[in-house]
């Protein structure tokens, strides 16, 4: 049973009236500056801290100010940016296992308003 | 003692299983997947520890079926509350097979991590298997019969290897209880090491996972995300605690998948990447071993099965709604699904280890002891999944699937148990991270652990420890930002990504056909060499011994004389030379 899903029109941008009060802030044109300069201010208002704040260390690196935001920002950038070349080296088509072409999960026990 | 006492709450599991496969009522069928769990809690909660509460003997083989410890018990409890919590979550589905393997699968975890023998073991371990493969082959597809085949014939042999461990185990101690083993060099250890690495998904044994659960039906995933790789984690932390090993397999695991996770576009197949990786913690924990790494291990078990359980369950319903889980398809759901949108939010920010959120008081003590023991490097790789597990569990999956770009999905929210299911499982996140206050938060979990008094005296909400994690996270986030707005974020794309399972799946499958091939082509003319061959060589024996043969015409005398005479001839100078 391949039933087609249950989708509003396309043009139909009416939000969910919980989303509008939790999420509504999202399309608001200034969302995405504001949350880049939450975070810039935030990563660096949290890296400020440790030079006022003598932090219990277990590891000589952790000595370095600022060394878990550092890390933690060189890690997430090393990680998204090693997709480029693995996507190239690892990605291949859908059928390439001859496969594709069905769709995910249940169909059976799909019963979708 | 009373009879209640004796019933291994698992069993209860299983036979609810087996009953509902024949109960047509879905309603009636649904009551019983609810009430089990509840018995099971029930029975659970009021036995003694570290009793035997069933015992059996089998052709001398003393069993034990029935026992609770402090390790067993934190274990046993995340499985029935996730069986409770799963059965919540198929209520909208009319589906005896799914139902029942689903209570079987789960009765069947219940029970392994409640026997105290190799034998017990190796039953239940195996009846995770057949069951749970009823959950991927009910999608009904060509990819999911192959996976499911895939999948069961990795478990079978997981199964195979932890029997023949135990049998050489038998050979050599004369019994069959579970026991911690010192060194791995016993070759009965080492094989029931490799079968509980099998099912935990080591690095290079692992793809079976990434294979089979983004396969499995809306309500399959779920299920099977919370149970077998957690058993395998209980059964490394009884028998190999302190295993040197496990602590470099261990930073492995949360390493590699990371990178998998970043190019994938089935998110369902992301977080099965990120069961990988947390599972990674865990085993590491039980390689240092110490009485608090284990208690991470095990609380960090716990809370995994709820994040994670909840993680699947949000993308099961994207799934259910919209009929796709890659990221390339979806997109600004949180329009029309915001409470799965919410519910997915509390999974990502439990699993991304954000204060007030599960997972910062579970795997923080797994790298505390880590740091502890000296173990720089793995420590450092520990850290550095922890950023990967933001990107792709914390930020990938809702920023795909509800956020990012608009795919002009407008579908209905998931059905109200799903999101009762949800509700449920979010409550456990966040309830589990809060501070302690009164007996609840951390210490609520902190105390149910193998050993509550160090777990206790370990202090999670420090501010050293919130300013470090949210100092990782925080920055994670921003680099996340950063990427996006610079447009070096990789996009996502169609296309399925290799991994170890291209051995079997395509080189594998490709040495059979060509030996195939090989066999059509070279069998006939082979047939005809051996023909030749058997034909050539009736002729001699005919042209000897038929009727009108060499022999038959009177030849036999003087063949035998000389025969005789030659066999004489050796004889003597065998004898001679023997002298």
């Amino acid at each position: 049973m391949t039933e087609k899903p249950a989708e509003r029109p396309a043009g139909d941008r009416s939000l969910h009236p919980v989303s509008q009060a939790l999420f509504g802030w999202v399309s608001h044109r200034l969302a995405g500056p504001v949350i880049f300069w939450t975070l810039a201010l935030g990563s660096l208002g949290l890296v400020l801290v440790d030079l006022v704040h003598h932090r219990h260390t277990q590891v000589d690196l952790e000595r370095i100010t600022g060394a878990y935001g550092l890390y933690g920002f060189l890690a997430f950038s090393f990680a998204v940016l090693a997709g480029w070349p693995l996507g190239k080296l690892l990605r291949r088509k859908e059928n390439h296992y001859g496969d594709a072409g069905e769709p995910d999960g249940d169909e059976t026990g799909r019963d979708r308003r | 003692m009373s009879l209640f006492d004796a019933i291994n709450p698992g069993f209860v599991l299983i036979a609810a299983g087996v009953i509902a496969m024949f109960v047509p009522l879905q309603r009636v069928r649904q009551g019983l997947a609810i009430a089990a769990p509840l018995a099971g809690l029930w029975l659970l909660t009021g036995v003694p520890q570290d009793t035997m509460l069933l015992g059996a003997s089998v052709l001398g083989l003393d069993l034990v079926l029935y026992r609770v410890d402090s390790l067993s018990f934190v274990f046993a409890l995340a499985f029935i509350l996730a069986a409770l919590l799963n059965a919540i979550y198929a209520l909208h589905q009319d589906s005896p097979v799914e139902d029942s393997a689903a209570l079987v699968y789960s009765g069947a975890a219940v029970s392994a991590v409640l026997v105290g023998d190799f034998l017990s073991l190796f039953v239940f371990s195996e009846l995770t298997a057949i069951s749970s493969v009823f959950l991927i082959l009910k999608s009904g597809t060509r990819a999911s019969y192959g996976a499911a085949m895939r999948y069961l014939s990795i478990q079978v042999l997981s199964g195979v290897l932890l029997l023949f461990g135990a049998a050489l185990y038998f050979a050599d101690s004369g019994t069959m209880a579970l026991v911690r083993f010192d060194a791995l060099s016993d070759p009965g250890a080492l094989l029931i090491f490799i079968a509980f690495g099998i099912k935990a998904a080591f690095p290079f044994l692992h793809n079976w996972l990434q294979d089979s659960y983004p396969k499995a039906t809306v309500v399959g995933a779920v299920v099977l995300s919370a149970f077998t790789t957690k058993m395998a984690v209980y059964a490394l932390a009884r028998m190999f605690p302190g295993q040197d090993a496990l602590i470099w397999i261990g930073a492995v695991m949360t390493v590699f998948p990371v990178f998998f996770a970043v190019v994938e576009n089935d998110l369902r197949k992301v977080l099965a990447y990120s069961i990988n990786n947390q599972v990674g913690f865990m085993v590491c924990g039980i390689g240092v071993g110490t009485s608090l790494a284990i208690n991470g291990v095990a609380s960090h078990a716990f809370a995994h099965i709820f994040y994670k359980g909840l993680l699947f369950m949000a993308m099961g319903a994207v799934l259910y709604r919209t009929g796709t889980t890659k990221a390339t398809e979806l997109g600004g759901l949180y329009r029309s699904m915001p409470w799965t949108t919410v519910f997915c939010l509390i999974g990502a920010l439990s699993i991304s280890a954000f204060p007030l959120f599960s997972a910062f008081v579970t795997k923080s003590m797994i790298l505390y002891e880590v740091a502890a023991g000296g173990y720089v490097v793995v420590f450092l790789m520990l850290l550095f999944a922890s950023a990967g597990v933001l990107e792709h569990s914390g930020i990938k999956i809702p920023y795909f699937a509800f956020f990012g770009h608009d795919s002009g999905k407008r579908v209905e929210e998931a059905p109200f148990n799903m999101l009762l299911a949800m509700f449920l499982a979010s409550f456990l996140c966040i309830v589990i991270g809060l501070p302690g206050i009164g007996g609840l938060g951390y210490t609520w979990l902190y105390r149910l652990l193998p050993d509550p008094e160090i777990a206790l005296s370990y202090q999670p909400y420090t501010f050293d420890h919130v300013l470090t994690q949210m100092q990782l996270l925080v920055l994670a986030a921003f680099a996340f930002v950063l990427l996006k707005r610079f447009g070096f974020y990789p996009p996502e794309k169609r296309g399925i990504i290799l991994d170890t399972d291209w051995a079997y799946r395509r080189a594998g499958y490709g040495f059979v056909a060509w030996a195939g091939a090989v066999w059509t082509k070279a069998g006939p003319a082979m047939t005809g060499v051996w023909r030749t061959l058997g034909a050539r060589a009736f002729g001699r024996i005919e042209a000897a011994f038929s009727p009108q043969g060499e022999l038959a015409r009177g030849g036999l005398t003087g063949g035998m004389a000389i025969w005789t005479a030659a066999l004489l001839g050796l004889m003597l100078a065998l004898t001679f030379i023997g002298r």
